[in-house]
């Protein structure tokens, strides 16, 4: 079975570690990690990942630019983003369909049951595209 | 003109109301109370009307030529030297405000002046804001006329001057009532906008408030929630990673989770809260907004057993609200009605418009539960940051403080009871329409 590719591109190193620890733990992803937005651009288009999890603040280039220019290229713009965000208050969380500039976002913390589950969710959709 | 008839002498001094309106750029008034003392004057035969300011400039004549000309200098030489000072001395009055009647000899103006005996009546008047008397004169002849000539001059006079007391009497109060109305009005008006620049100062001291907090929020949750976000994950990998059977082990992890989900509670609180900055309103109908709440919150409370009743009032007024933070008020009041109801329990939602005050609508959700209830002692401090009642549970108390700088910041009210049997909380959340 081919693994999925996912790409994270967030600017603690310490978080990515582990999630890219844990999700390739499980044997079904390939995890390739970015902690700078600009990197992450230029990973997205080499690495090809079937989903990206993005960080909405960044220093050097906040996530909602990035997906911007993951829009603006031929070959990322229809890769699946799921931003990860610390700042999101507790209604927010519980609205259905809620999204970041028409992404869908995870709250951090995130456990590791509802991380696999909204990359799965959001795989999914994007095949049935 | 002195053999005009009555209703000559009324459409003129209708007219020429309508041309001094004109002259003096103002007021409607004037010209209804014009005609309200033609009405009054139309069963005097042969009566002058003159409104004359302070100093006896004449603003109002049936002839248009005299208007602008002093009363005196047009009287000159058509008045005897006792009568002139005679005159004098109720200009003189009038110039006082005061009020009064007198009888006035003038030389007739034909080619050989007899004394023409005239009943004048005064009295003050206040037109577009300045004081100024208005004058009824009377020929005595006319009055006498047709009445028996054996008849006492002092039934005559008395007949007349009660008339043209009346009719001055009428006409003053008239003014006044009008004038007292009008200023109760603008005061009302006043005081509506006072109270509006009020809410709308305080809202604004709020919201830079809310500001400052807000930023301060958003960087201590960013700060906090990362490191909370690598602990969660390092515990996961650790987790896999052990595989151990080990109940202690189990245990420290799960602990541990415990503690990370009440530190993430403590921080959502704490950007629900300063969440509310800036408001975007726009006209909304509240029972959609309740009803997307409840929608939002469907699996919540399917989960809990609560039964929802609503009764909403249909075509409830709209009202200016920002729908998003609106929601936030009564997603933290259901959340806080559910954690109340531990073994399920009812949910009674009811929405009505009032009219509070002559000028005021306001509209009210009703939210009660079957819970609880507030334990005593506590009501008093509900609103109060950190002031909790589910501490135990994980609990943050910031849910209440949350709702209620939002309905400050929108000019709202919110109340929150027991109900008198103990069971259950009834919370009032009203919004001016």
């Amino acid at each position: 079975m081919n693994k999925k590719k996912i790409l994270i591109i967030d600017d603690e190193e310490k978080f990515t570690k582990y999630i890219k620890l844990n999700l390739e733990f499980k044997g079904k992803y390939e995890v390739r990690v970015e902690n700078k937005g600009s990197r992450g651009l230029e990973a997205a288009k080499t690495f090809k990942p079937d989903l990206i999890l993005l960080d909405v603040m960044m220093p050097d280039m906040d996530g909602s630019e990035v997906a911007a220019q993951l829009k603006e290229e031929k070959s990322c713009k229809n890769i699946p983003v799921v931003f990860l965000t610390a700042i999101v208050t507790k209604q927010e969380i519980y609205e259905k369909g809620s999204d970041i500039g028409g992404h869908p976002f995870i709250a951090k913390p995130v456990n590791l049951k509802n991380l696999i589950s909204t990359i799965e969710q959001n795989i999914v959709n994007n095949s049935k595209l | 003109m002195v053999n005009q008839t009555q209703t000559q002498l009324l459409i003129t001094a209708l007219s020429e109301a309508q041309s001094i309106e004109k002259h003096f750029g103002n007021t409607e008034i004037f010209a209804t109370d014009i005609n309200g003392l033609a009405k009054h004057i139309n069963d005097l035969e042969r009566v002058y009307v003159l409104i004359v300011n302070n100093d006896a400039k004449i603003i109002y004549c049936p002839y248009k030529n005299y208007i602008g000309e002093n009363l005196l200098t047009l009287l000159k030489g058509k008045i005897s030297n006792p009568e002139w000072l005679k005159l004098n001395s109720i200009l003189q009055k009038i110039k006082n405000g005061e009020q009064g009647t007198a009888i006035i000899d003038f030389f007739s103006e034909n080619a050989n002046p007899v004394i023409v005996k005239t009943l004048l009546a005064f009295a003050p008047i206040c037109i577009s804001n300045t004081r100024s008397s208005i004058i009824v004169a009377m020929e005595y002849d006319v009055v006498a006329e047709p009445v028996n000539k054996n008849a006492r001059d002092n039934v005559i006079f008395g007949g007349f001057v009660f008339s043209v007391v009346l009719v001055l009497a009428a006409f003053v109060f008239h003014q006044q009532k009008k004038r007292s109305n009008e200023l109760q009005n603008l005061y009302r008006v006043l005081e509506n906008e006072h109270i509006k620049l009020k809410a709308t100062q305080t809202q604004l001291i709020q919201a830079e408030k809310m500001g400052i907090v807000g930023k301060l929020c958003s960087g201590v949750a960013h700060e906090v929630k990362n490191p909370l976000a690598i602990i969660i994950q390092g515990m996961e990998y650790l987790k896999e990673k052990l595989k151990t059977k080990d109940e202690d082990v189990s245990l420290t992890l799960k602990d541990l989770e415990e503690a990370v989900g009440k530190a993430d509670n403590v921080v959502k609180g704490l950007l629900d809260f300063a969440s509310i900055s800036k408001l975007v309103t726009t006209p909304e109908n509240i029972n959609l907004i309740i009803d997307n709440s409840l929608l939002l919150m469907r699996n919540l409370l399917d989960k809990n057993h609560i039964k929802i009743t609503r009764n909403f009032e249909e075509n409830i007024p709209y009202v200016e609200l920002d729908k998003n933070r609106i929601e936030q008020v009564f997603f933290n009041i259901i959340l806080n009605s559910i954690e109340a109801m531990p073994g399920g329990g009812d949910l009674m939602i009811r929405t009505y418009a009032e009219q509070r005050q002559e000028h005021e609508k306001w509209v009210t959700v009703q939210i009660e539960d079957t819970g609880t209830g507030f334990p005593e002692g506590i009501m008093e401090n509900i609103f109060e940051p950190y002031s909790t009642t589910k501490r135990a549970k994980g609990g943050y108390g910031l849910g209440l403080a949350t709702v209620k700088n939002i309905m400050e910041m929108h000019g709202g009210k919110i109340n929150i009871s027991n109900k008198k049997d103990g069971a259950g909380v009834i919370v009032l959340v009203s919004f001016k329409a």
